[in-house]
């Protein structure tokens, strides 16, 4: 029960940052190199917040 | 279909352009973008989806019954660390030996014999209990950092037959953080933390335990309940490493591992044997030897593809164990082992593997008539070496 409820918890951190990341990429006042850096870092986001990797 | 006609999918064309103008700018760039990492993720998300599929095991013609590992532990059932568990029994009642591959998953020899085992041999008196992936977590992920490959192929008369190559340890997936120490239960004795999830650090394990130690538990509550009286635990180790090409033996096991140390070098077969140290916990000959009845020895071959000093990483290093590298630190006299531009191929370690099996198979029947474990078939070295070992893979 506690290692469910930790990994639930986990992946809402997980999500929440995904969220930032995403927004960041999305976002009007951010220059490229800000998006590229966003979109890269939701790759590993995308495969923790699925348990692939 | 054309874009515009893609578009008119919608319905209404206004709800396209009014898509098309939100994205507009930085925020069209942004999403293009996106869409491009998500197609990365997805496709390097199913490689390593793929690397869960279990390993395939055909049935021999001496398998009697197929058991799980959550027989013994039912905490293990529908989880990564379950994994399958074949009997092989005699018409003759015996003693019963249980052989355990892929403790490490990154020690290929020591599994692909056990498979081996499990489809070719035949016992004649006594039980066999064979499990292939003993760590069945650590088949599912490579380790970190070393570049090491998902998986390698074995030529077989019907194709290519391939194996995974996993990592040392649990997947991550299935067990973390890691600690800072490993406090190994029940002894007290610390390790490193990464050891936590080495399965051979967790015995004899606890039920309630983290999950590797879990595993354990299911091992040896095996060992308990089923009586076994011999446990041979298949292992490699890198050609930088003192122990290998040896057998490590419990206190318990030492004059059986003598008697076979002296038959398979009467055999042309050099090996060493090396007592189990007594203030190391958590392995197999230790804890199995400590805590149940059973004999338990653990033998060792030379893995090129798991050393430090090793040259290039690819499938072909696994199987065919020549590394030109090693060849050179030979020369240095870096290595505790020989080792020459013939490398160490996985045809001769599988055999050094199942030589050993077999002789610890007579020499035990011999030392207790009243509890024989014989096998019929066991692959010797010359059919293995001469046909090569795919014939026995079917």
């Amino acid at each position: 029960m506690i290692h469910e409820t930790v990994v639930l918890v986990y992946r809402l951190i997980v999500l929440f940052v995904l969220g930032c990341t995403v927004w960041i990429a999305l976002d009007d006042e951010s220059d490229g190199y800000i998006q590229i850096t966003a979109v890269i870092l939701t790759i590993p986001l995308a495969l923790r917040l699925l348990m692939i990797k | 279909m054309t874009f515009y006609e893609f578009i008119q999918l919608f319905g209404k064309k206004g709800v396209a352009v009014k898509v098309l103008t939100c994205l507009a700018g930085k925020r069209l760039r942004g999403a293009v973008l996106l869409a491009g990492a998500l197609s990365v993720a997805v496709a390097s998300g199913r490689e390593f989806v793929d690397q869960r599929q279990p390993l395939q095991v055909k049935q021999g013609p001496g398998v009697t019954e197929i058991r799980r590992l959550s027989d013994y532990l039912p905490a293990l059932k529908d989880s990564r660390g379950d994994t399958e568990v074949y009997v092989l029994a005699g018409r003759k009642p015996g003693g019963t030996v249980l052989i355990l591959g892929g403790t490490h998953p990154n020690e290929p020899a020591g599994y692909v014999a056990a498979v081996t085992l499990v489809e070719n041999i035949k016992m004649d008196a006594g039980r066999m209990l064979v499990i292939p992936q003993a760590n069945a977590s650590g088949f599912t992920a490579t380790d970190p950092q070393e570049a090491t490959l998902p998986a390698f192929k074995i030529d077989t008369p019907a194709g290519q037959r391939w194996f995974r190559y996993g990592g040392r340890g649990t997947n991550p997936m299935d067990q973390w953080p890691d600690p800072d120490i490993y406090l190994h239960f029940p002894s007290g004795q610390t390790l490193s933390g990464n050891q936590t999830r080495n399965m051979n650090r967790a015995y004899p394990g606890r039920p309630d335990g983290n999950f590797t130690e879990r595993c354990a538990y299911a091992v040896t509550e095996m060992v308990r309940r089923e009586k076994v009286n011999l446990v041979i635990d298949l292992h490699e180790a890198s050609p930088e490493y003192p122990v290998i090409n040896a057998i490590v033996a419990h206190e318990k096991a030492m004059p059986l591992a003598s008697v076979v140390v002296m038959n398979l070098e009467l055999r042309g077969i050099k090996i060493g044997l090396e007592p189990s140290p007594q203030n190391l916990h958590g392995l197999t000959h230790r804890e199995l030897g400590d805590h149940t009845d059973a004999l338990a020895v653990l033998m060792e071959t030379t893995n090129p593809s798991q050393g430090r000093l090793r040259g290039k990483m690819n499938a072909d290093l696994v199987v065919s164990g020549q590394d030109k590298m090693y060849v050179k630190a030979v020369g240095s006299k870096r290595l505790f082992v020989e080792f020459d531009e013939k490398g160490h191929p996985l045809t001769e370690r599988v055999s050094r593997h199942l030589a050993g099996i077999e002789e610890f198979l007579k020499a035990y029947s011999e030392a207790n008539p009243g509890r024989p474990i014989s096998a019929v078939s066991i692959p010797s070295p010359e059919e293995i070496m001469t046909g090569g070992l795919g014939k026995f893979l079917h």
